[in-house]
């Protein structure tokens, strides 16, 4: 089962890396809500991660909120355990919540297989956005497509006129997720 | 960085070295081409940094403590592929799961 575009995005009740319980309640005051399912081992993420941060930084006064969501296994993986997400949020001061989904309930709702996978929920929380964060985890100057960031200034450009986001879905790269 | 002649050396071994295994089969590549390219992008610069075709979904450390462990194509391989129906990585897939790739892919091209 994966959700499609236009779909409702699915209702959650996770731990953050503060302690907090974040539901979509939490987020209700943000435009654009920003899913990625992620996790800490991954180099792909680990790649990521400074741009993850850099779009938050740049997209929160447009009213976008980057949630990341760990489901990985920490039997097999236990860097991606909540302790040690903890410490990689610490150390890389990430600017946004990073909540732990050891049920794997959101992937399997989602459909993600990868990390990171970004999903996209518009302002009535419907999706409008799946796919990847650009087109090069290895080096962020050689990147041709900012897939994100485009997507989120069409969603943000179209909010107001209610035109489609444009590119709806592009390939994510990323490693796979980590079932039980 | 790598430069582009290191970096297309490197790509063509591991390209060779990934359609030559696939030709032995029982396993097959994953249909997406752009995941395809990632991985053999990845595996060419650990190949080029480490000396070793490094699974590139394995943090390197992690690589480097196991030895022989992750380098493509890896020792868990089998065991994943026969669990999950691809490799960790998910450059190696089974038949079986080719096929429902496909359908999945062709499903997405509809939406």
């Amino acid at each position: 089962m994966a959700i499609k575009i236009g779909e409702k995005a699915p209702d959650f009740n996770l731990k953050g890396v503060d302690g907090k319980i974040y539901t979509p309640e939490s987020f209700k005051d943000y435009k654009i809500l920003v899913l990625i399912i992620s996790c800490n081992h991954c180099p792909y993420v680990v790649a990521y991660e400074d741009r993850m941060i850099g779009i938050q930084r740049d997209y929160l006064d447009k009213g976008v909120r980057i949630v990341a969501i760990n489901p990985n296994n920490e039997i097999t993986h236990p860097e991606d355990s909540f302790d040690n997400m903890v410490i990689r949020a610490k150390k890389k001061g990430f600017n946004f919540p990073y909540l732990r989904d050891k049920p794997q309930d959101i992937p399997k709702i989602l459909g993600a297989r990868y990390t990171p996978e970004v999903y996209i929920f518009d302002q009535d929380r419907r999706l409008r956005y799946h796919g990847g964060i650009d087109d090069n985890y290895d080096n962020p100057e050689a990147v041709r497509h900012h897939y994100l960031r485009d997507a989120l200034d069409n969603l943000i450009d179209n909010l107001i006129s209610g035109r489609d986001v444009g590119r709806n879905e592009t390939p994510v790269v990323g490693c796979t997720i980590k079932w039980k | 960085m790598l430069s582009m002649k290191q970096e297309l050396t490197a790509k063509e071994r591991i390209r060779r070295m990934v359609e030559k295994y696939v030709a032995k089969g029982p396993y097959r590549l994953h249909p997406d081409h752009d995941r395809v390219e990632s991985i053999i992008q990845g595996l060419a610069k650990n190949l080029e940094g480490y000396g070793r075709a490094y699974c590139p979904c394995v943090p390197v450390e992690k690589c480097l403590e196991a030895g022989r462990k992750y380098v493509c194509p890896c020792e868990p391989h089998h065991d994943d592929i026969a669990r999950q129906g691809y490799c960790d990585c998910a450059l190696f897939v089974s038949e079986e799961f080719l096929n429902n790739e496909k359908m999945y892919i062709e499903a997405l091209a509809k939406v």
